[in-house]
């Protein structure tokens, strides 16, 4: 049994609106990492799941704060609770060392300037305290490590394919050998086979560097592929939770069974898809009870009413539904 | 000088007697494609250098009537071009495209834009973005009922109001009258999505281009616009032509697949035949790597060499995968290999096909 | 033009910059209806010396002067006393200032022939003084204090203001009575004149012409200059840039190298254009064909300044021409023609306001260049052309002649850069925000 590298426990983060509402992006988030393990975490767009990313490495606009909850990454002296520590102390001692991120856009969020070699080195001095020249030795190893010849150390950005920076990304995510990495919809602009490609390379990576790995996506199937556990979203709360084989394969939520059936299958009969009617809900203003009574088909009284707890059915399974 | 010209003449995909058979003979075919070349000229300032992008290399294609043809591949492969050239917007280098209305035979690759512009109606393209492929300054009236103001069908207002609110109905945007004035911000991206159906079908086309319709929508949503795609070509008998790099989409929706790879046909043949039998192997790299939700398989090495995109501007001598291909031979690297029959249904572009 | 632009002026009015310079707008309005409503006359007769010269005082000081020097000053007046063929007419004044008038003229209308009038003041004591004389044929003559021929060998000084000082100083307080007599022929009627020391809200230049009929009239054609010149420029821009862009964007899809070569030197001319320097431009013209009127100037300023706007609206209609919906509206068959103005003009409105805004004053202050060198026409009271005027006597204390023309300057251009600043603001973080 590993132990968990990140820990977030009743997670809240809200949009401050200059009319004085406020999004509820983030509405008590729990879960973990655990060391050499990945979780998934899944869900449409406006449900949060890059909001979560954000507050997790906190990276906020001015108007976003933290409400509530922690968030404790596992460093050489324990458990620290980040949400806690002031912005400078931070960036000193727990960002890319600890947890570093791979944003959205990533492969775009390469300066043009700078050559690639370089830029990784600056990433790594940025947080520790060693030469250049280690500094450069160990990026060449790095570029090794995600299949690039480090003889392209002095290449820039756009001398690259698409896939090729998004390597560079991850070398620059690996870095500082974080303890815990979070992925933001790392493939998104890939084709199909540099996707498999560079998701192959990330779960090699993992087995040989062992760090936790948190990746967000609102691919479905890819998470399929990456993750050992996944956890569903829907407007700002996990609304399931649990190994890969089970929510796949028994989906409980009715959002989890509805979203399983949407998606076309490459083998297999091929079935009528179904969508969900109806449109997310806006964060300002999300529905009584539970958030996802709208759209559910299987929507009770008790459920326009009261929101269904995230609850431990087994399994190592949560769900948060009263009809489960 | 010779040997450019000799260059730009030259066939560059040779096909088998049985395909070509197999495209000329088809009686149910809407639109014809033969050798379609398109080519974009690469300007440096103010000189016209001699280098093009080969977006397209002599496609030869059939769209039966009633049929959905998946185009799949990824991006750079040329399939949008395609899409883009059927429907002009994209000037065609050489070669024909042939649509067939009611017995008539028309190369529409030959027509000056005016000659065409009556053929308009009967080629649809529903784009890629929902955001951007609808005028922002636009109400949605205005916006769908635009196609029949253009090609003068419909000239009183009233009437055309009349038609909009049917095609709003149509495309499951209920109450009409509810969307008529709003503009395109205050939708969601499925009801954009929608209303650019509406204002695609809206000239009752016969063929429908459809660019990667889906691909900026949320999971949820996909599969309502999916079914609405397909219920409305029962219901006014239309013919599809499906772009997507989503192979499983593809199969889903597809009658037909046809896969594209630096703008050369490599398989093409029926849905199931595609997917379950691969004989091309970029087709068996391609669905090597798509993620599936069923979690025995898991995504092992992918069989493609190297990480390098190809390059359309200089194209290989033989076969256009030769560069990637892990099962690659001598005679692939020199001759390029003609598009052969495998099955019924199933045709390939390999020396040796798996 | 549909949704944005009520939201849009709504947002506008509320920004702090558009209603400063829509403040200032409106004052120079104010103007305007002002200029055209009660000193309509003023535009012919700009140039008239020998009208203000009559008429007028020259170098009043404006009337409120006496606010800072706390002395009274004798008002200016023009008035006419019919003396029904009279061999005397009198004009009596009650003086009760500190300061004396530097003149009264009196014009005086007689019947034909051959006439002697004389002119006499009788001080408040009682005194009488022969004052200046006139023997004359024509239907009219003109006496004054300040020439009078008697008054200055009487007080043995040079004609002028000084001698007219010396009466009054000598005279004191109280009633005066002026007596014109004529012999030989009658007097119909005469014109007082008291030019005054002070007159009117921003007193007389040099010529005695009204300087705040001058001011006022600087306003319309200041704004005439502006919005000509920016409208001709922005009706030039647009059209070269909307076409130059569209279709230099198509040329690369359809390979048509023909258009390609005339969208890419389009784009060369205008960045000619940008460089051209108009001012000297305008200095020549000046000199080789004479004096332009403000409209010339406005209109060749015009022709001039599209280089600009036509170059942002080039890359605005080329990005757009890129769009999808620009795409799909050519698949359903809209004539180019069509797309490119109802479609990409639309888009590209935002940018040339702004800078046909920005560009009013530029113009104005052109043009105020060029009056103020003397190179344009004399006939308009433009700012530029005050200053002008005003540019010899700079140090002899005149404020009044350049600091109201210069702060009109000042006032009118800070009205549209707020205003541009204002729009800029509003229009384009919202650009942004435009999901």
């Amino acid at each position: 049994m590993s132990f968990e590298v990140l820990k977030v426990q009743n997670l809240k983060m809200y949009y401050y609106m200059e009319d004085g509402q406020f999004v509820r992006a983030v509405d008590g988030i729990s879960f973990s990492v655990f060391k050499g393990r990945t979780l998934g975490i899944v869900g449409e767009s406006g449900c949060g799941k890059s909001s979560l990313a954000m507050t997790l490495i906190r990276i906020l606009p001015a108007n976003a704060k933290i409400v509530n909850g922690s968030i404790e990454v596992l460093t050489d002296r324990g458990y620290v609770d980040i949400t806690k520590l002031s912005e400078s102390e931070l960036r000193s001692r727990i960002r890319w060392k600890y947890i570093s991120i791979i944003p959205q856009g990533a492969m775009n969020a390469l300066n043009p300037f700078i050559k690639i070699g370089d830029q990784i080195v600056e990433a790594i001095l940025l947080h520790e305290n060693i030469s250049r020249r280690e500094a450069e030795e160990r990026a060449k190893n790095l570029l090794k490590c995600v299949n690039i010849d480090p003889s392209r150390f002095d290449s820039y950005p756009h001398e690259l394919s698409g896939g090729q920076r998004q390597r560079v990304v991850i070398a620059m995510a690996l870095a500082t050998y974080p303890k815990v990495i979070i992925a933001d919809e790392p493939t998104t602009a890939l084709d199909v086979i540099t996707q498999a490609q560079v998701i192959k390379l990330l779960k090699d990576l993992q087995k040989k560097f062992n760090f936790g790995l948190l990746f967000i996506t609102h691919d479905l199937s890819l998470i399929a592929q990456v993750a050992d556990y996944v956890a569903v979203m829907y407007a700002g709360k996990i609304v399931e939770y649990g190994p890969l084989d089970k929510v796949y394969n028994e989906p409980l939520h009715p959002y989890t069974k509805a979203l399983l059936e949407a998606i076309p299958r490459l083998y297999g009969e091929k079935k009528r898809l179904r969508g969900i009617p109806g449109t997310p809900p806006d964060l300002r203003n999300p529905p009584p009870g539970c958030r996802f009574h709208p759209r559910c088909p299987y929507a009770d009284e008790i459920c326009k009413k009261e929101e269904p707890e995230l609850r431990n059915v087994g399994e190592g399974r949560l769900v948060a539904c009263h009809l489960v | 000088m010779p040997s450019r010209i000799a260059e730009l003449e030259k066939d560059l995909a040779p096909i088998s007697e049985e395909y070509e058979r197999y495209c000329a003979q088809d009686s149910e075919a809407l639109l014809k494609i033969v050798k379609l070349r398109v080519w974009y000229p690469l300007f440096r300032g103010l000189s016209f250098s001699r280098k093009y992008v080969k977006a397209l290399n002599d496609v030869t294609l059939t769209i039966r009537q009633g049929e959905i043809l998946s185009l799949v591949g990824e991006s750079g492969c040329g399939k949008t071009t395609l899409g883009k050239a059927i429907a002009r917007l994209v000037k065609i280098t050489r070669g024909k495209i042939i649509l067939n209305l009611d017995g008539n035979e028309v190369d529409i690759a030959s027509l000056s834009d005016k000659e065409f512009h009556r053929y308009r109606r009967y080629i649809q393209v529903i784009f890629q973005d929902p955001y951007e492929s609808l005028n922002p300054r636009l109400k949605v009236r205005d916006i769908i009922a635009e196609p029949l103001i253009v090609h003068k069908i419909v000239r009183d207002k009233k009437e055309l109001e009349k038609y909009v609110i049917k095609m709003l109905e149509q495309v499951q945007l209920t109450p009409p009258e509810d969307y008529l004035d709003r503009y395109p911000h205050e939708l969601s991206g499925g009801q954009r999505q929608r209303v650019a159906i509406a204002r695609a079908l809206i000239l009752r086309p016969r063929l429908v281009i459809a660019d990667e319709p889906i691909s900026m929508l949320d999971v949820s949503l996909r599969a309502d616009i999916l079914n609405l795609m397909m219920d409305l070509k029962d219901q006014f008998n239309l013919t599809y032509l499906y772009i997507t790099h989503d192979i499983a989409t593809a199969r889903y929706v597809g009658n037909r697949i046809c896969v594209l790879y630096l703008g050369f046909i490599v398989e093409i043949g029926d849905s199931d035949k595609v997917v379950f039998n691969p004989s091309h192997p970029y087709t068996r790299a391609l669905i090597a790597a798509v993620p599936t939700v069923d979690s025995n398989r898991k995504i092992t090495d992918i069989p493609i060499k190297g990480d390098v995109p190809p390059n359309p501007i200089e194209l290989p001598e033989g076969c256009p995968f030769y560069p990637r291909c892990i099962y690659a031979r001598e005679k692939c690297a020199r001759e390029r290999p003609p598009i052969v029959k495998i099955d019924d249904e199933h045709f390939v572009a390999c020396w040796y096909p798996l | 033009m549909t949704y944005e632009w009520r939201r849009n002026i709504k947002l506008l009015l509320r920004n702090s910059n558009v209603i400063a310079g829509l403040v200032l707008l409106s004052f120079i309005i104010a103007l305007c209806i002002l200029a055209f409503v009660k000193y309509g006359w003023v535009l012919g007769k700009w140039c008239d010396y020998t009208f203000w010269e009559t008429y007028y005082p020259r170098g009043a000081a404006p009337s409120w002067i006496s606010i800072f020097t706390g002395k009274t000053y004798m008002p200016y007046m023009n008035k006419y006393i019919s003396c029904n063929r009279s061999n005397i007419c009198i004009f009596t004044i009650n003086y009760t200032y500190d300061e004396p008038p530097q003149d009264i003229d009196f014009i005086v209308y007689k019947t034909a022939g051959l006439g002697n009038i004389t002119l006499y003041v009788v001080l408040p004591n009682g005194t009488k003084i022969p004052v200046d004389n006139s023997i004359t044929t024509s239907s009219e003559t003109s006496l004054s204090i300040a020439s009078g021929k008697y008054l200055v060998e009487m007080f043995n000084m040079l004609p002028g203001s000084l001698v007219t000082f010396k009466l009054f100083k000598i005279g004191g307080r109280g009633v005066y009575k002026f007596i014109v007599v004529s012999k030989g022929v009658k007097i119909i009627g005469m014109r007082v004149i008291v030019k005054s020391q002070v007159f009117g809200l921003l007193g007389t230049d040099i010529y005695g012409r009204d300087l705040w009929a001058g001011l006022v009239w600087g306003a319309p054609i200041s704004l005439m200059v502006g919005f000509v010149a920016a409208l001709v420029s922005t009706a030039i821009a647009v059209i070269l840039g909307i076409l130059s862009g569209y279709y230099g964007f198509f040329s690369r899809i359809f390979n048509i190298f023909s258009l390609y070569f005339i969208s890419e030197a389009l784009v060369w001319t205008y960045d000619v254009i940008i460089n051209f320097p108009a001012l000297i431009l305008l200095i020549l013209i000046s000199i080789a064909y004479g004096k332009p009127s403000p409209f010339e100037v406005a209109l060749i300023l015009g022709l001039l300044g599209w280089g600009g706007t036509a170059r942002v609206v080039h890359v605005i209609a080329q990005q757009t021409a890129a769009t999808p919906f620009v795409e799909a509206e050519r698949s359903i068959g809209v004539s180019d023609l069509r797309i490119m103005f109802k479609h990409v003009l639309p888009h590209a409105m935002p940018y040339v306001l702004i800078r046909t805004i920005l560009s009013i004053p530029a113009a104005i202050i052109t043009e105020a260049v060029l009056s103020f060198l003397g190179l344009s026409s004399p006939f308009y009271p433009t700012w530029g052309r005050m200053l002008e005027a005003a540019e010899p006597y700079l140090q002899c204390g005149y404020w009044w002649w350049w600091v109201p023309p210069g702060l009109m300057l000042a006032i009118i251009c800070l009205a549209f850069v707020l205003i541009g600043r204002g729009l800029e603001e509003v229009l384009n973080p919202r650009l942004r925000h435009y999901r």
